[in-house]
C-alpha cells in the first residue's frame, strides 16, 4: 500500500490588498482611507500525492497552482485547511523539514550569480550539512548527468539559460530531498534544453524515487513526465486523475486528415464524419471516437483516398479547451 | 541549525565576498576614501568644540574621543556584518526573492546577518576606530578596563542589531526600503554624549532607541566610569532588545505574502 507523502485538506489562502483610486487626488486620499479587497486565491483544496509520484500541477495564470505550492514548501501560511508534508507541518518551517524538500523556480535564482555555481554547491553543502564523499560523489553524478562537469568553474552570469537552470537542478538536489517542487523549470529555455531538463528529471525520479510536483504552462513538460494532473481553476480543485483520463474525457472526436486522388465533394464526405475543413483534394473530419474503425472502413472504400493521418488531441488541446470554456472538469 | 553549522556558513560567505570584492578595487579605495572623510570631518567638528569648552555634557575630549571611535567601530562592524543583508530585505520581500532563503535549513535573520558581509571594504574604518579609542583612553589618564569595554561593546552590538531588525521588519506590512536608513540616523545621534539631550529626548534616546546604552556606555566601561548597576541594566536591556528584536521577525515573517504568480 502506497503512503502519502503529502496531504492537503481543505487548504485556503486568502491575499488582501488595496486598491488605489486613479491620479494624483486618489493618490493623496488613499493615505487617508483605502478600499481593502481579498482575494481567495486558493480555496478549500484537498488531494493526496504518494512517495515517487510524479505529478502535474496545472492552471492558467492567477489560478492559484504557485500559491499552492509555496504553502506545501512552507514559504506561505494557509489561511485556512491543513498540510502535511513528510509528516511536517510546513507552516512551521523546522529546518528537518527544510532538508527533505527542495524547490526551483525558474523565475527566480539560487546560485549566486557573480561566482561560479560550484561555490553555491560548496555553501549548500555546509548549509544541508552533506558529508564531503557523498557530497562530492552526488555532484559528480548530477554534473555528469546535466553534462555541465566543465561549466561548474565558470561564473554564472556568464552562462547560457539553459546552463543556469542545469545548475539551479543541480543545487536542488545535492542534499538529496525527498520532494522536489517545480515552478515553471523550463521557462524561456530553448527546445534542446526542454528536452534534456526533462530527461534528467525523468530519470531521477525514476532512479530515486523522489516526489516531484511540476507546474508549468508547458503541456509537453507535463505529458512527458507526469502521470498524474491536478489541475486548480480559480482556486479550486478542477481535476486530479491521470493524464489519459482526462484526455479520453475530453476528447469525444478524433480528427481525421484525408488527401484525395481525384475530387470529392463535402455532402458526400458529410457522410463519414463532420466536415471541418474541405477542398476537393482534402479535408478534415472530426470522427467519433467510438466509431472510427467503422467510419475510416467506409471512407476508404468510399472514396479516392491518396493519404489518410489520423491525429490524437494533444493535452494542451485539452487543457486550452478547459480553460477558455470554462468546463467543468 | 547549529553554531558549528553557522560558523562554517560565516566562512564561506566571508570567502566569497572577499572573492567579490577583489573584482571590484577601485570602489574599494573610493567607499574607504569616502568614508575616512566623514571619520575626519567628525573629528575636526568636536576639536573646534573643545578649543571653546572643556567639556561638552560633562564628557572631556579624551572621553568623547572614545565615544567617536565606538560609535565609528560598531558601525563599521554593523556594515561588515548585518546590516547591508538587512538592507537588502524589502527588496527580497517586494520580489518575492525572500522565498528562496525560506526553504533552506537556516535561520533566516541569522543568515542575513552574516550573508553579505564585507569585511573588506571596512578595515580601515575599524582600524581608525580602535586609533581613537586607544588615543582618547590613553589622553584620559584613567586605568583602562579592557574586558570592561568589550561587554559593554557586545551589549550595544547586540541592541544596535535588534533596531536594526526591528526596523526591518516593518518591511512585511508596508514594504519601505528607507527604514533602514531611519534607523541610521536615529542611532547617528548617538556619537554625541547622551548627557546633552534633556527630558524626553533622552528618555526616547535612553529606552526606545536607546542610543545611550549603544554608544555612550562601552567607552565610560574603558575608563572606569560605569557603575555595575549600569552596567547590569546594559546587559538586560539588550537582553530584551533581543528577544523582543527575535519575537517582532518571528511574528512578521507569518504576514511574507511573496510574490503571487
Amino acid at each position: 500500500m502506497s503512503v502519502p507523502v503529502i496531504e492537503v485538506k481543505k487548504l485556503s489562502k486568502n491575499f488582501t490588498y488595496h486598491k488605489k483610486p486613479e491620479g494624483l487626488a486618489g493618490t493623496f486620499k488613499a493615505l487617508f482611507r483605502r478600499e481593502t479587497l481579498i482575494k481567495e486565491a486558493v480555496r478549500d483544496v484537498s488531494f493526496t500525492i504518494d512517495q515517487g509520484e510524479f505529478i502535474g500541477f496545472v492552471g492558467p495564470n492567477g489560478a492559484g497552482k504557485t500559491t499552492t505550492l509555496k504553502m506545501l514548501s512552507g514559504i506561505l501560511y494557509p489561511t485556512a485547511g491543513s498540510v502535511r508534508v513528510a509528516g511536517f507541518d510546513p507552516a512551521r518551517r523546522q529546518d528537518e523539514f527544510k532538508r527533505k524538500i527542495s524547490i526551483v523556480m525558474g523565475q527566480k535564482s539560487l546560485v549566486w550569480p557573480t561566482l561560479p555555481a560550484i561555490e553555491t554547491f560548496n555553501l549548500l553543502q555546509k548549509m544541508y550539512e552533506v558529508p564531503d564523499d557523498v557530497y562530492r560523489a552526488r555532484l559528480k553524478q548530477l554534473a555528469e548527468l546535466m553534462e555541465v562537469q566543465d561549466l561548474l568553474q565558470i561564473q554564472v552570469r556568464k552562462l547560457s539559460l539553459g546552463q543556469r537552470m542545469k545548475c539551479e537542478l543541480i543545487a536542488a538536489l545535492l542534499h538529496d530531498p525527498q520532494i522536489l517542487f517545480l515552478d515553471e523549470p523550463t521557462i524561456g529555455l530553448d527546445v534542446v534544453s526542454q528536452k534534456k531538463i526533462r530527461s534528467f528529471l525523468r530519470q531521477h525520479n525514476e532512479a530515486y524515487g523522489t516526489t516531484i510536483i511540476l507546474t508549468s504552462h508547458n503541456m509537453d513538460d507535463v505529458q512527458g513526465l507526469c502521470r498524474r494532473l491536478i489541475i486548480i481553476n480559480e482556486g479550486r480543485l478542477g481535476y486530479d486523475g491521470s493524464i489519459e483520463r482526462i484526455i479520453a474525457e475530453h476528447s469525444q472526436d478524433k480528427t481525421v486528415k484525408v488527401i484525395f486522388n481525384k475530387r470529392t465533394a463535402a455532402e458526400d464526405l458529410a457522410k463519414v464524419g463532420q466536415v471541418i475543413r474541405h477542398n476537393p483534394y482534402e479535408a478534415e473530419i472530426a470522427i467519433p471516437s467510438e466509431a472510427v474503425a467503422e467510419r475510416i472502413s467506409a471512407l476508404l472504400a468510399g472514396f479516392p483516398v491518396k493519404d489518410i493521418n489520423i491525429t490524437a488531441v494533444t493535452l494542451e488541446e485539452v487543457i486550452a479547451d478547459i480553460f477558455s470554456s470554462g468546463k467543468k472538469t | 541549525m547549529k553554531l558549528k553549522q553557522h560558523l562554517k556558513l560565516f566562512g564561506q560567505c566571508a570567502r566569497y565576498e572577499v572573492m567579490d570584492r577583489l573584482d571590484a578595487a577601485v570602489a574599494f579605495w573610493i567607499v574607504t576614501g569616502g568614508t575616512l572623510i566623514n571619520m575626519l570631518m567628525t573629528v575636526i567638528f568636536f576639536k573646534s568644540l573643545y578649543l571653546k569648552t572643556d567639556r561638552i555634557g560633562g564628557w572631556d575630549e579624551s572621553r568623547v574621543l572614545i565615544l567617536l571611535g565606538t560609535f565609528f567601530l560598531i558601525e563599521a562592524l554593523a556594515w561588515a556584518t548585518y546590516i547591508r543583508g538587512f538592507n537588502r530585505l524589502p527588496r527580497y520581500i517586494e520580489n518575492g526573492d525572500l522565498d528562496v532563503y525560506l526553504t533552506k535549513p537556516v535561520r533566516l535573520r541569522t543568515f542575513l546577518s552574516y550573508r553579505f558581509m564585507d569585511p573588506m571594504f571596512l578595515w580601515p574604518q575599524i582600524l581608525v576606530a580602535v586609533g581613537l579609542i586607544a588615543y582618547g583612553a590613553g589622553r584620559s589618564g584613567a586605568p583602562v578596563n579592557l574586558l570592561f569595554y568589550l561587554l559593554l561593546l557586545a551589549c550595544a552590538l547586540i541592541i544596535h542589531r535588534s533596531l536594526t531588525i526591528i526596523f526591518s521588519t516593518l518591511n512585511f506590512f508596508y514594504i519601505v526600503p528607507q527604514t533602514i536608513y531611519l534607523a541610521g540616523e536615529l542611532q547617528k545621534l548617538g556619537r554625541y554624549p547622551i548627557t546633552i539631550y534633556r527630558g524626553a529626548v533622552r528618555l526616547f534616546l535612553s529606552v526606545v532607541v536607546p542610543v545611550a546604552a549603544i554608544y555612550s556606555l562601552p567607552p565610560r566601561a574603558l575608563v572606569g566610569d560605569l557603575s555595575l548597576l549600569e552596567a547590569g541594566g546594559a546587559v538586560v536591556l539588550a537582553a530584551v532588545f533581543h528577544f523582543a528584536g527575535n519575537a517582532l521577525w518571528d511574528v512578521s515573517l507569518k504576514k511574507y505574502e511573496s510574490v503571487q504568480g
